[in-house]
């Protein structure tokens, strides 16, 4: 995990961002299988229109925290598609704001099951 | 199906059109690919999902729009911010009589469709009948359209254009009469009708200044003829609008000065707006047996609630035209 003070100026991410970091985490992933993983992972509660994902996918591009690449599987009608993969950057800021969110559950956790007994 | 992936795809494309031309040349084309590969997948679940990706699409471009411009440099097609003001506010190239006569005949063409049976009478005449076909009329619009597209757009063209909206509005009027769906298609062609007037006002503010035009007194038109068409009288004075805005707009497309401009159309929306508003609160306040006849004071607030209609739609080019005089006030001497 990486506690490095630079990386808490990121945080907290917002959730569109968040998801997308999640999303590519495994592997590199073209843009209609991030807008399908985000809704997943969110249990159909984010649901990305093409112009928030992509003004998003700017975003991160320009930070540093993502790379676009060729995908590739071209699509079924055999145009070619851009994948999008995480930099060691967005990683490193994907696991600090993993380790945020952890800290705050275990606070919230501890004071519960405090209250509880 | 296929249609209505194929409507959708081409009026998303038409959306993707307000973003900045860097951003969609980066990314216009996977964006349409993701759009594409969404309505298929919805498509399996019946139209309603397709209606509801699209929608996601339109709720969503205010505030991707608004992010996009404050991060971004703001480059419309190749030109810095300060050409961009620069070119909104500049005064325009005087047009040719033609094309001043061109722009301001679909006014008049509109409200002699509209009003002159009533003033022609029950017997049949083949002109009337001809001028009056609505259908006459919108072919008149798909052909100036499509003549203007083939011809780069030029200013005339641009009262046309706000007719063809006019048309849009017409037809999901009639396919969707009333419901949660016809709210949905107001609210589409809303977005329409302010992407088309943002993308004429950049590239000629005038000429969005115009295509504006025909979309207000046109909600008033609307409902007022409902109540006042077979009057004779009120026919002629309708037409006399029609006849004066169409008169203004050729005035204001010959001289190409947005003082013209601005001062005209003024006097065009207070002077059409009266009687029209006036017949529109008539119109929706009509006798009834149980309420007997309306009230001044119910008819004074319907005529101020049309001239605040027709102020709201106006608002983004009265906003302009005020900011290009602030600037000029501002100016060193």
């Amino acid at each position: 995990m990486n506690t490095s003070p630079e990386f808490q100026t990121y945080l907290p991410l917002t959730e569109v961002t968040y998801f997308i970091l999640l999303s590519l985490a495994p592997g590199p992933r073209h843009g209609y299988a991030i807008m399908k993983d985000v809704r997943a992972l969110s249990n159909e509660r984010v649901v990305l229109s093409t112009g928030t994902l992509y003004g998003a996918l700017k975003r991160l591009l320009e930070q540093g925290w993502i790379l676009r690449s060729r995908d590739s599987l071209p699509n079924h009608n055999g145009r070619e598609r851009k994948a999008y993969q995480l930099t060691d950057l967005g990683r490193q800021i994907l696991e600090a704001e993993l380790e945020r969110l952890d800290s705050l559950v275990s606070a919230a956790q501890l004071r519960v099951a405090g209250d509880a007994s | 199906m296929n249609t209505v992936i194929r409507l959708l795809s081409y009026l998303y494309e038409l959306l993707l059109r307000a973003y900045q031309s860097p951003f969609r040349r980066q990314y216009g084309e996977e964006m349409q690919q993701v759009f594409h590969e969404a309505l298929e997948e919805a498509a399996s679940q019946g139209w309603r999902k397709m209606l509801l990706v699209f929608w996601r699409e339109l709720h969503d471009l205010p505030a991707n729009l608004a992010r996009e411009s404050r991060d971004g440099p703001i480059p419309a097609d190749g030109k810095s911010i300060q050409e961009l003001e620069n070119s909104l506010l500049a005064d325009q190239p005087p047009d040719s009589w033609r094309g001043a006569i061109l722009a301001g005949s679909p006014h008049l063409l509109y409200a002699l469709g509209l009003f002159l049976p009533a003033i022609a009478g029950h017997g049949f005449n083949p002109l009337i009948s001809l001028l009056s076909s609505s259908f006459t009329f919108w072919l008149l619009v798909f052909m100036a359209i499509l003549y203007a597209w083939k011809g780069g757009w030029p200013r005339w063209s641009h009262s046309w254009i706000g007719y063809g909206l006019v048309f849009i509005l017409h037809q999901l009027n009639a396919l969707f009469p009333s419901g949660p769906l016809a709210l949905m298609m107001i609210f589409t062609w809303l977005t329409l009708v302010l992407i088309t007037l943002l993308w004429l006002a950049r590239r000629d503010w005038l000429g969005g200044l115009l295509a504006a035009l025909p979309i207000t007194p046109m909600w008033v038109w609307r409902m007022s003829i409902e109540g006042t068409s077979n009057r004779s009288a009120e026919s002629i004075l309708y037409i006399s609008i029609g006849l004066l805005v169409a008169l203004a707009v050729a005035a204001i497309v010959r001289v190409g000065r947005w003082q013209t401009a601005v001062w005209l159309i003024l006097a065009v929306i207070l002077a059409a707006g009266l009687p029209l508003s006036y017949g529109t609160s008539l119109f929706n306040n009509a006798p009834t047996i149980e309420q007997g006849e309306p009230d001044g004071m119910s008819l004074l607030i319907g005529v101020i609630g049309n001239y605040a209609a027709i102020l709201v739609f106006t608002a983004p080019l009265w906003l302009l035209a005020l900011w290009r005089q602030v600037r000029q006030w501002r100016a060193p001497i």
